[in-house]
């Protein structure tokens, strides 16, 4: 398939994403500049793709007097089994309230109030205060809305359904820019910018069930990767305890909320039995979510699950019209499966949420590159080893609007480089390889494939010969990956994008298999069975991988700067 | 036939062409909009449930308020010329209007009594959807009650009209 | 009709290229969504199909489309067990991408005229103190939520026909703006939704609120948006 010759695009900061830390990035640097061109590139709707419009429970921020940043980092510390980078971890709780009143007073959302009229605040797991700031149970549609609409108040340049392929250097190794495929046209496009923040949302979607909105397939980790960049805590992958089982049906792995927990619900197998009893006898349910996702995962492993391969999730005991009341969007989830959580038990396994992983930053979410910039759950570092309710959406608004601001100062030292057209040439040939096939693997059977293999392999509890086992896998899906074919033309031609994804995908995928493989401990989110016990002494360290000059990934690790906080009270 | 009977039916047959084919315009244009003039087995099914789905009536009360009230305005300017006829001759008003005793104009003149009957009560329901703020439960009650209105006022009066001619 | 479960389902797609197919034998399972139809044809029959979805739990509006001339979420619309065909058809209204892929821009160019962002009022420096039982909440709060998946655009008789009508979101926006008492462009807004082609374009057919899958009341809002333009504000 011939490529249409590609236009260029010259804007001073390239925002690709746009979730709460693309959007909040372009807030904030329009804010700090007006003059500023910026442009957002969106591979979904702009403000609608993404998982920040899909955050149910709410945002932590420190708002009352008798709760204080040094309380949440503690709590974001412990809840990150002390392998967080403490710099961003102290940097999200400090900025966390400024954004709440930037939210409220700038963009105009509106959260839930006490009686008084103040900003309530909700309890969530793994936290010393009540400190979840939420509108109801659609506080990512508040959030997303919101910037959305400031978006027409500031009119960036708007490259909608427009995918980042990759990041393109000058010959002299600088950031020159990003290559964008237009989804609906086929049509490449340079963008030339002196800033570019990669905010497209981690890979979580890698698992057969799995929670986030379809976009988040590791696009900008792995831009990161192939530009050369070091990756940390790859390994550290959140596993939601109570995510959808519906059969075949996509809804699979879409999330029951974690409040159900909070206000008492029962997890029981498939014999009845309370099992979290065996797991964390004094927290039972409300036990945070790295412990209640194994313990699931480990009840249906053992065969104590139920037919559909789950466990199940019960907060009928509180009475139809009080679930009803409390928790009306999940009731009509289940009730679209045909199950009925005011009446009765549901269904639910463990289900890939979050990716704690990502690119190397500082608090100003700069990386090695010069001019390229890393925000939100691209990052890693600032949850550790577990990222606690809350803090995820705190984190792509506080660093996407610290990397606007960022932006904007260094818009004004950084010049427009010259790309290097062999680079580009080959970004855009990669990319169109798959259509010019005529026979090859299916991209929708390979992301099954993989969907399975991260499943089995690199799951809620892992062993090191079933990560090998995925490793080799992984690789011979790269080499299948490397044959895929795609009939149609290159206009709105979704399985040839769902091809571009798997192949990001896999690049991740083994990323966070091999720091699996290297992490011989379990901790936070990463349990192994033949290394369950966590160790402190040989493994407050994170592990880094990234591709060396060959292209062959090279894995090492550093150990944690403990800067703020020592090691406390083990977790 | 006098001349100025067949001037007249040739008027009256212009205007309900006109009505045919404005009512293809609005359903047409309708099927293009959302909700359309679907009757398919799954719309049909949908609308057999009770609740919001009935709001549809609302799209058809619409659709028909329009075409009644193209139908009455075209018959009123039709109107206006035959009686006009009343300042050029005496005579000739009489001659024309002798059509209006006639069975088909008296099942016309039914036809035209449930059209206005319709666009009347439908107006009045519009306006009250905002005098009373009606929702969309409220307004749908309503416009079953217009509904029935006119069928039994329509039945009624047609009846008055028609029944002589068979007398 | 009786309760038969159907093996398959039949389904029509309006397609936009003149030859691709339009027909589509679907194996059910249980549950299925219109979207599951969707994915399934696009694995098993068809890679070229061309749809719209991201969040599929209703939240991102994205995935909207006419199922069997009604818009609706494709995600979270069932397809019962006893049903035989569904036909789907891009939203109404709007100019066809691709299949079921619409061009959102007219709907956001109205969205944009009521000028939807809060102008906030000078000195609210810290979030407002609101009592949520006030009036303004209650007013405001069953308005909030929407996705602008577009559905009440495409069920309105008046913006999917092409009329010149700030259409029903973008009036339900202007309404939870004018009653905020965070706003200052109050007075702005009324009259913008008071010219020819605001809230005296409504036709009274209620197919927005009869569609909204997130049960707002578009119709309301302009109800109270035709009050408020009368008496100044709420
Ligand atoms: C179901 C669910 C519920 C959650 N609930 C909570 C909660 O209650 N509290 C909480 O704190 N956190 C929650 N989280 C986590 C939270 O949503 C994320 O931490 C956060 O939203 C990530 O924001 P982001 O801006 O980094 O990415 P996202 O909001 O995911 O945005 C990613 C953006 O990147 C774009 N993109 C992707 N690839 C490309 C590409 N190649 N080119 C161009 N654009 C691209 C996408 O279109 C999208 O716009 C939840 C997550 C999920 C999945
Ligand atoms: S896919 Fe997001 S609303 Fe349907």
């Amino acid at each position: 398939m011939a490529m249409a010759a590609f236009e260029t695009i010259d804007t001073d900061v390239a925002v690709i994403g746009s979730g709460g830390a693309g959007l909040m990035c372009v807030l904030h640097a329009a804010a700090a500049d007006p003059s500023l061109d910026i442009t957002v590139v969106s591979k979904g709707a702009v403000g609608r793709s993404g998982c920040t419009r899909m955050v149910q429970g709410g945002f932590n921020a420190a708002l009352d007097p008798d709760d204080s940043p040094e309380l949440h980092f503690d709590d974001t510390l412990k809840g990150g089994a002390y392998l967080n980078d403490q710099e961003l971890a102290w940097t999200l709780v400090c900025d966390a309230p400024k954004v709440i009143s930037e939210l409220e007073t700038v963009a105009g959302c509106f959260f839930d109030r006490r009686p008084d009229g103040r900003i309530f605040q909700k309890p969530f797991a793994g936290q010393s205060f009540d400190r979840t700031v939420h509108r109801g149970d659609l506080t990512g549609i508040e959030i997303m809305g919101r910037l959305r609409d400031q978006m027409f108040r500031l009119g960036p340049r708007e490259l909608e359904d427009a995918r980042a392929l990759d990041l393109i250097l000058d010959s002299s190794g600088e950031l020159a820019g990003v290559s964008v495929l237009d989804v609906r046209t086929g049509a490449v496009a340079l963008l030339r910018a002196r800033v570019v923040v990669l905010a497209t949302g981690g890979a979580a979607t890698m698992y057969r069930i799995a929670a986030p909105a379809r976009e988040k397939t590791g696009d900008g980790v792995a831009m990161c990767m192939r530009a050369g960049l070091e990756l940390r805590d790859m390994e550290m992958l959140q596993f939601h305890p109570t995510g959808l089982l519906a059969g075949e049906s996509r809804l699979t792995g879409a999330v029951l909320e974690e409040g159900l927990r909070g206000a008492g619900a029962y997890l029981r197998n498939a014999e009845g039995e309370r099992y979290m009893e065996r797991y964390d006898p004094e927290r039972m349910e409300r036990s945070t979510r790295d412990v209640v996702s194994r313990a699931g995962y480990l009840e249906i492993m053992e065969g104590r699950g139920t037919p559909e391969g789950g466990v199940l999730i019960d907060i009928s005991h509180l009475g139809i019209e009080e679930v009803e009341r409390r928790f009306p969007g999940m009731v009509q989830r289940t009730r679209q499966i045909g199950a009925d959580l005011a009446r009765g038990p549901v269904p639910v396994s463990p289900t890939a949420h979050f990716h704690m992983g990502g690119a190397i930053i500082d608090r100003d979410c700069q990386t090695s590159i010069a001019g390229l910039l890393v925000a939100g759950e691209d990052a890693g570092g600032t949850h550790g080893a577990n990222r606690l309710g809350g803090n995820g959406v705190a984190e792509s608004t506080v660093f996407g609007a610290r990397a606007g601001d960022r932006a904007a100062v260094i818009a004004r030292e950084r010049d427009l480089r010259e790309p290097d057209h062999g680079q580009l040439g080959r970004s855009v040939e990669r990319a169109f390889a798959p259509l010019g096939r005529d026979s090859g693997a299916s991209p929708f059977e390979l992301t099954r494939a993989l969907k399975e293999v991260m499943w089995d392999g690199c799951g809620v509890v892992r062993d090191g010969e079933r990560l090998r086992a995925a490793a080799e896998t992984i690789d011979d899906l790269a080499e299948r990956v490397r044959t895929v074919a795609v009939p149609g033309p290159a206009e709105v031609n979704y399985a040839w994008q769902e091809a571009l994804d798997v192949r990001n995908q896999l690049d991740v995928a083994r990323a966070v298999v091999v720091s699996a493989l290297s992490r011989e401990e379990s901790r936070g989110a990463h349990h192994r069975t033949d290394f369950p016990e966590r160790d402190d002494e040989r493994w407050l360290r994170y592990v880094v991988v990234g591709l060396d000059s060959d292209g062959e990934l090279q894995s090492s690790s550093r150990p944690v700067a403990l800067e703020r906080r020592r090691l406390a009270s083990k977790a | 036939m006098p001349a100025i009977q067949l001037l007249f039916i040739a008027g009256l047959t212009a205007v309900l062409a006109g009505v045919v084919g404005f009512a293809a315009v609005v359903l047409a244009s309708a099927a293009r909009s959302g909700g359309g003039p679907h009757v398919t087995s799954g719309f049909l099914r949908r609308f057999a449930r009770p609740g919001r789905e009935r709001a549809e009536l609302h799209r058809w009360a619409f659709y028909l308020h329009r075409i009644t009230g193209f139908a009455i305005f075209a018959f009123l300017c039709l109107h206006i010329l035959d009686v006009s006829t009343y300042a050029l001759s005496p005579a000739l008003y009489d001659e024309l209007h002798g059509l209006y005793a006639t069975a088909p104009m008296r099942v016309f003149e039914a036809g035209l009594l449930v059209a206005i009957l319709f666009h009347t009560l439908n107006g009045l329901r519009l306006v009250a959807v905002d005098v009373a703020d009606m929702g969309i439960d409220a307004s749908r009650r309503a416009l079953v009650a217009v509904a029935a209105l006119t069928v039994v006022l329509g039945a009624a009066g047609g009846a008055v009209i028609v029944a002589p001619a068979f007398a | 009709m009786a309760e038969v479960e159907q093996a398959t389902v039949s389904v029509r797609v309006a397609r936009s290229d003149a030859g691709a197919e339009t027909t589509f034998e679907v194996e059910r399972f249980e549950p299925m969504t219109v979207l599951d139809l969707l994915l399934a044809i696009q694995r098993e029959q068809d890679l070229s199909i061309a749809f719209r979805f991201s969040c599929r739990v209703g939240m991102c509006g994205t995935c909207t489309v006419r199922v069997d001339g009604r818009a609706a979420l494709a995600c979270t619309t069932p397809v019962e067990r006893d049903v035989r065909d569904v036909r789907l058809e891009p939203m109404a209204g709007l100019p066809v991408v691709r299949d079921l892929i619409v061009d959102m821009a007219p709907f956001w160019d109205e969205w944009a005229r009521v000028t939807p962002y809060l102008v906030p009022r000078a000195g609210l420096d810290e979030p407002a103190v609101i009592e949520p039982d006030s009036e303004e909440r209650r007013r405001i709060d069953p308005s909030l939520d929407c996705i602008t998946c577009g559905a009440c655009y495409s069920s309105c008789g008046v913006s999917a026909s092409g009329r010149d009508f700030l259409g029903p979101a973008a009036l339900t926006r202007a309404m939870v703006l004018v009653a905020d008492s965070r706003d200052a462009a109050r007075d702005e807004r009324l009259r913008a939704v008071g010219q020819s082609d605001g809230v005296d374009r409504c036709r009274y057919i209620y197919g927005c609120s009869a569609v909204c899958p997130k049960g707002l009341d578009p119709a309301g809002a302009i109800r109270a948006l035709r009050r408020w333009r009368l008496g100044g504000g709420p």
